[in-house]
């Protein structure tokens, strides 16, 4: 058993950040679908299409990454974090500056962005290291977890390290050879960084927020050595076409697993978030299946990285941010006075609005399948209004509690 | 569902009672947990069961001044202390 000290305890809203930014990416990932139309859709090699993936994998999927870890390895595995709030304010600047630059330079094919990204981002994952790996290293027990967490964050910084170099060989400092490199580049980011973390996370928080069984330590375990061994053999090879299938299988595996443990589980909570995670793992099941059988991977990526990954992430925001700011409320107010409950920030029928909306995204794929510019706006307007509604509905939580502040003051 | 409410030992006067809320659906533990800390009378302590460490109860409590130790469990989950202090004004109102 490990002792923890009160003091060492995380700032509450310190992973906030990080989740409120997640939106505000969705709604620019679609205004460049807008902009560019079919040409971000026809080839993965186009600077529109480069710019809108990492949207997606950095400016979604990494603002949520980066705050799940933050909000999760204290709670989940007693880890202490370095640095605090204060460290956590600027790593979201860095990080978001580091993708912004990106993108504009990635759509522009602006040499200044592309290189000052390419030290940015790197050090914007050396601080999320430096911030969690020393308290990783020194924690006791939980080691499958906090095995889970290091070969994420390994993966991070071999994707951040590749990234770096790609986006120099883009701006034409560099020579690389970059369609080999971008598949590895690829491969340690969706499967070693996103989905290791995710499936690193769903093992404890499935049987918590769905009611689930757990996945036996023993197969998780094989899973996840199994993905390094892939992620190894990948950047060894080098050999485009297999790539695809090596990293379909692992992601094939986690999508199955998540949904034989709702089909089988003893207590299923019924409610949005149970619906929204089966409807994710379908999605990531399809993606991961039309990998390895869609020329160039773009239609995988467009349901996995566009539809299926962030769907995940948005119903567990759902379910964290109204949480924090219920204990923003109970801080501000202290003992005495009766607080509207967590289900009170954030009803359980605005969660379920947010995912009636999510069929809207099948126009991605849609306009993947069949490309023409006017599929290709539909898709970016429907990004918008999913991503603005997710948004609205997000600070919903923050709208109600300063609700109830400004009526508790009446009444006094 | 599992909810037990028992009492473990006197501390300060007051028994010690001890909460397990490690089978109940998240959000519940904590606000249960803060439920619990917020019925304490001053000198009066709490233990519950958790099932993961509750950093934001600590955090909150940490912002009270109020002392609370955790434990990590082996299994998984966290025994957290929680004590109101002989000083606590709104406690004693």
């Amino acid at each position: 058993m490990t002792k923890l000290r009160l003091d060492r305890a995380p700032a509450a809203p310190l992973p906030l950040r990080f989740l409120l930014t997640v939106p505000l990416w969705g709604v620019l990932a679609g205004v460049l679908l807008i902009v560019d139309g079919d040409v971000a859709l026809r080839t993965r090699w186009s600077p529109a299409t480069l710019a809108l993936v990492h949207a997606f994998t950095l400016g979604v999927l990494g603002n949520a990454m980066f705050g799940s870890i933050l909000q999760f390895l204290p709670a989940a595995a007693g880890v202490t974090l370095r640095g605090g709030e204060r460290s956590g304010r600027w790593l979201h600047g860095l990080f978001n500056v580091g993708v912004l630059l990106l993108v504009a330079g990635m759509h522009q094919r602006w040499p200044f962005g592309l290189m000052t990204a390419a030290m940015v981002l790197p050090a914007a994952f050396v601080m999320l290291a430096l911030m969690v790996v020393p308290g990783l290293l020194a924690a006791a027990g939980q080691r499958l977890l906090r095995a889970g967490f290091g070969v994420a964050l390994a993966s991070a910084l071999v994707t951040a390290a590749l990234g770096a170099v790609l986006a120099l060989g883009l701006a034409g400092r560099l020579a690389v050879p970059l369609m080999v490199w971008t598949d590895v580049h690829a491969s340690w980011g969706v499967l070693g960084w996103i989905v290791v973390l995710l499936a690193t996370v769903a093992r404890v928080v499935m049987p918590m927020f769905q009611g689930t069984g757990s996945v036996p330590e023993a197969a998780q375990a094989t899973w996840l050595a199994g993905v390094v061994a892939m992620l190894v053999a990948v950047a060894g090879l080098r050999a485009g076409s297999a790539v695809a299938g090596v990293v379909a299988a692992p992601v094939l595996i986690f999508a199955g697993a998540g949904l034989w443990l709702q089909w089988r589980a003893p207590r299923l909570r019924r409610g949005p978030l149970v619906d929204s995670w089966r409807a994710g793992l379908i999605a990531l099941a399809c993606a991961a299946l039309a990998l390895p059988i869609a020329p160039g991977g773009m239609l995988a990526a467009s349901v996995g990285l566009g539809l299926a990954l962030p769907l995940l992430v948005t119903a567990m925001m759902l379910e964290i941010v109204p949480f924090i700011g219920w204990i923003a409320l109970h801080r501000h107010c202290g003992r005495g006075i009766q607080l509207p409950g967590v289900q009170r920030l954030l009803p359980e029928a605005d969660k379920r609005r947010v995912l009636l909306a999510q069929p809207l995204l099948l126009s991605l794929p849609a306009a993947m399948a069949w490309p023409s510019a006017s599929l290709a706006r539909v898709a970016g307007v429907a990004l918008v209004l999913v991503w603005s509604l997710t948004g609205w509905t997000l600070l919903g939580a923050g709208r109600r509690a300063r609700h109830f502040l400004r009526s508790l003051e009446k009444s006094r | 569902m599992q909810n037990n409410l028992s009492t473990v030992c006197g501390v300060a006067d007051a028994p010690l009672l001890e909460l397990d809320l490690r089978d109940l659906p998240s959000p519940e533990p904590m606000m249960r947990a803060l439920a619990a800390a917020d019925a304490l009378r001053p000198g009066q302590a709490v233990q519950v069961l958790t099932p993961l460490l509750p950093t934001p109860l600590l955090d909150l409590l940490q912002a009270r001044g109020w002392p609370a130790t955790a434990t990590l469990l082996a299994g998984g989950g966290a025994r957290v202390l929680i004590r109101c202090p002989l000083g606590d004004d709104e406690a004693a109102a």
